[in-house]
């Protein structure tokens, strides 16, 4: 029969894909660093000494920067949150999950997963904003382009940080019993 | 906590060791040790027996209620 805790377990196996999509979500992270890097030197500087091709991924610049930024700060709380997992499945596959570090570690998943949704909701209203202003401006092809429908609320996602949280608290109460059981003689 | 442990005292009275306890009871030492300085949060039933029986006392002599401010006089030392 499968284990699901333990060496060898499908636990550790779990925590081998978290550990390589840790690092993706790392990697991402950096690309889009480089590429805002990349779009505020083109918008500084016109583009004179870079290829034609990346000036055309790249425009027009403030359109595309925050959207690189958005999706950045997606990644990093992407990284976050799989860091957070790659180390509670550590102590899954070592089989000794009751520890109070876990519950730390689902109740900064949850707090993440909260900051990231406000903040998507900010950024939707930011270019619902953004959109109003290049439709004053005359630019309807522009203003076209930019996406503010985002923020609708998303139940699954409300269900699951509220799940993660209880979850959170199990893990509080599973270790505050593993220790009173440590000494209990 | 308000429940005071008297094991020392009682080894002392019986002029027995705690390793001696261990062996007889089949009690880790760490594990006595811990019952001993009253860090223990809980006793079994059967850990309370076997004590019982190789000290020839009761469960009262070996647990004493002593109240709040006792304690934490207890616990300050």
């Amino acid at each position: 029969m499968l284990r699901t805790i333990g060496r060898g377990s499908l636990s550790e196996a779990l925590r081998a894909v978290l550990w390589i999509a840790r690092f993706v979500c790392l990697l991402l992270v950096a690309l889009m660093g480089v590429l805002a890097a990349t779009a505020i030197f083109a918008y500084a500087t016109g583009g004179a000494s870079m290829p034609g091709v990346l000036i055309e991924v790249l425009s027009p610049a403030h359109l595309v920067l925050p959207g690189i930024l958005i999706a950045a700060g997606g990644f990093f709380v992407a990284y976050f949150i799989v860091d957070r997992l790659t180390r509670i499945f550590a102590t899954l596959a070592a089989g000794d999950p009751f520890v109070h570090e876990n519950a730390e570690h689902l109740r900064a998943i949850w707090v993440a997963m909260v900051a990231f949704e406000l903040a998507r909701y900010a950024v939707a209203a930011g270019m619902a904003l953004l959109r109003q202003i290049v439709l004053e401006t005359g630019d309807a092809a522009s203003a076209g382009e930019i996406k503010a429908d985002v923020w609708l609320v998303e139940p699954v996602i409300w269900f699951a940080i509220l799940v993660i949280a209880v979850l959170a608290e199990v893990f509080r109460e599973g270790a505050r019993l593993r220790d009173e059981q440590k000494l209990t003689i | 906590m308000p429940i005071r442990v008297t094991l020392d005292r009682i080894l002392l009275e019986r002029r027995m060791s705690l390793t001696e306890l261990c062996d007889r009871v089949g009690i880790t030492l760490a594990n006595l040790s811990i019952l001993k300085t009253g860090k223990a949060k809980a006793v079994r039933f059967t850990t309370l027996e076997a004590l019982c029986r190789e000290l020839g006392c009761q469960p009262g002599d070996l647990l004493h209620y002593i109240d709040e401010e006792e304690a934490k006089k207890d616990a300050a030392e």
